[in-house]
């Protein structure tokens, strides 16, 4: 049985033999565990951003082809009334034509020769800013006016990153794997640099009998050590960072929250299991020391 | 104990370490391997330890073969044996203290006996005001006394010596050399590689090497 006592006089030996080397790690550690937790946190944004208000400025109001004049008319003041609106403008079928065609720019040629007739009439709606996250349920309210054949709204960056979760997911699960190799290699390299500034002292162990866990659980705990410290430090900086974010930006409170605990889990979890793994390698490479 | 089967030990396969030696230490003995530098002593030893394979040949200790075993059966049989080496083999930045206990350690022993058993240990070779300073700062002789310290202290059943005494001035060695021989009396095996005689050989079972083969033996 290895004493605990016995295997912290090692690790504390072996960080007392390289402290800058130690400290330099476990700031490494820190600043890719930052990248891990800031992973998860995207992703839980993507996920929870189909569940968010959609916001938007704006929409479009496209009329019926059979709304006379005088309906249009009758509309327009209709949506002037509303509370939420802050500004109608109607747009002619020709005036949209035109600003499709300024929209499409050099491709504008795909819609040459097109008659403008076949668009329908349309209002462009402005929302006040404070309405803004409730543009679904005006553009209900609004599609549901007679002479009104669609709403139309674009969705803002919710909307579009609820649309990317996917390819969010996808890019999140690269970049954590890319994080966690990193963090494997800087434990790594660390674990190896003690284990071969510690050459003598582990052929004497070997000579003495004493086994593999005995000669190389200082540098698994150290190894573990680096990964929880760093996560912890990480996860408290993370922590920090989104208190910050969500005191003094207001807009974004919808966006930041604190990381669930099954977040903290995990990034703890990843960290152990690559810092260990990194200890691992450097230890299965030590066995010819 | 220890036997050696037609041992022969070949370096870069044409350098004749040791060439079909047998012997057989049985359990209670005392053993001088004696005969000049590049005889085969320390090698013998080597092999006895499982630092070395045979070329050819057998050893077996405690009844078991060692070309068979495994590591960790290799080490748990170095764990029941010391071993002074020739060079001390101490952790030159470990303190005495350390040096001395970390065979216990590995042992596991509680950490209340390895200290009382360590202060023991080097007071009784005279180091007990060395217990802080690292191995690096001591003299040959206090060296190969915390070797010596090392080697005991778990009371193995097998002590194999590499020129144990070679660095102690006379006092010193005789002294070693009596405890060698208490030691033998309650039971341990002890096997020494020596270049000179001693008067100890005539307790003890003498192999004489030459060239690494053995020139001949007698008690």
């Amino acid at each position: 049985m290895i004493r605990f006592y016995y295997i912290l006089k090692l690790i504390v030996r072996g960080l007392r033999l390289r402290p800058w080397g130690s400290l330099f790690t476990l700031i490494a550690c820190w600043f890719a565990l930052c990248q891990l937790s800031f992973v998860f946190y995207i992703v839980d944004v993507a996920d929870r951003a189909s569940t968010m208000p959609s916001t938007s400025g704006s929409m479009i109001a496209y009329l019926k082809d059979s709304a006379s004049q005088t309906r249009k008319n009758e509309l327009e003041k209709q949506l002037r009334s509303f509370e939420a609106v802050s500004k109608v403008q109607f747009i002619p079928r020709q005036a949209g034509f035109e600003k499709m065609k300024q929209w499409l720019g050099p491709n504008n040629s795909v819609v040459e020769g097109v008659d403008p007739q076949i668009l329908p009439d349309a209002f462009e709606i402005t929302l006040k800013r404070e309405y803004a996250d409730k543009v679904r349920e005006i553009a209900y309210t609004l599609s549901a006016l007679s002479g009104v054949d669609d709403v139309r709204y674009r969705k803002g960056l919710i909307g579009y990153i609820a649309g990317s979760f996917s390819e969010i997911l996808i890019g999140a699960s690269v970049l954590g794997g890319i994080v966690m190799i990193c963090l494997a290699l800087v434990i790594f390299l660390s674990i190896r640099v003690g284990i071969v500034s510690r050459k003598q002292e582990i052929e004497v162990m070997n000579m003495l009998g004493a086994n593999y866990l005995f000669i190389y659980a200082p540098y698994l705990i150290e190894a573990g050590t680096y990964g929880l410290l760093g996560s912890c430090a990480a996860l408290a900086t993370t922590s920090i960072a989104l208190t910050y974010l969500h005191v003094h930006f207001t807009s974004l409170q919808a966006f930041v929250r604190p990381l669930a605990t099954y977040q903290m889990v995990g990034i703890l979890t990843f960290a152990c299991i690559s810092s260990i793994s990194g200890a691992l390698l450097a230890i299965k490479r030590s066995f010819d020391v | 104990m220890i036997i050696l089967d037609n041992v022969t030990k070949i370096y870069h396969d044409t350098v004749y370490a040791v060439r079909d030696v047998s012997l057989n230490v049985e359990k209670g003995d005392l053993c001088f391997i004696v005969g000049p530098s590049g005889a085969g002593k320390t090698t013998i030893l080597k092999l006895m330890f499982g630092l070395e394979r045979p070329s050819r040949g057998m050893v077996s200790m405690f009844g078991r073969k060692l070309e068979g075993l495994d590591t960790s059966s290799i080490q748990a049989i170095r764990r029941h044996t010391g071993f002074v080496f020739q060079d001390f083999k101490l952790i030159e930045d470990w303190t005495v203290f350390n040096n001395a206990a970390i065979i216990l350690e590995i042992l596991g022993k509680p950490a209340v006996y390895v200290r009382g058993r360590v202060w023991r240990m080097l007071k009784w070779v005279g180091l007990q005001h060395k217990v802080y300073e690292r191995a690096k700062d001591l003299s040959g002789g206090e060296r190969q006394r915390l070797a010596l310290v090392r080697a005991m202290i778990h009371d193995p059943d097998i002590l194999l010596a590499d020129e144990p005494v070679g660095s102690l001035d006379e006092t010193m060695a005789r002294y070693m050399m009596n405890v060698f021989l208490k030691l033998n009396k309650k039971g341990t095996t002890i096997i020494i590689a020596s270049h000179r005689g001693d008067p100890l050989m005539e307790y003890a079972k003498v192999i004489q090497m030459d060239h690494g083969s053995i020139a001949g033996a007698g008690n």
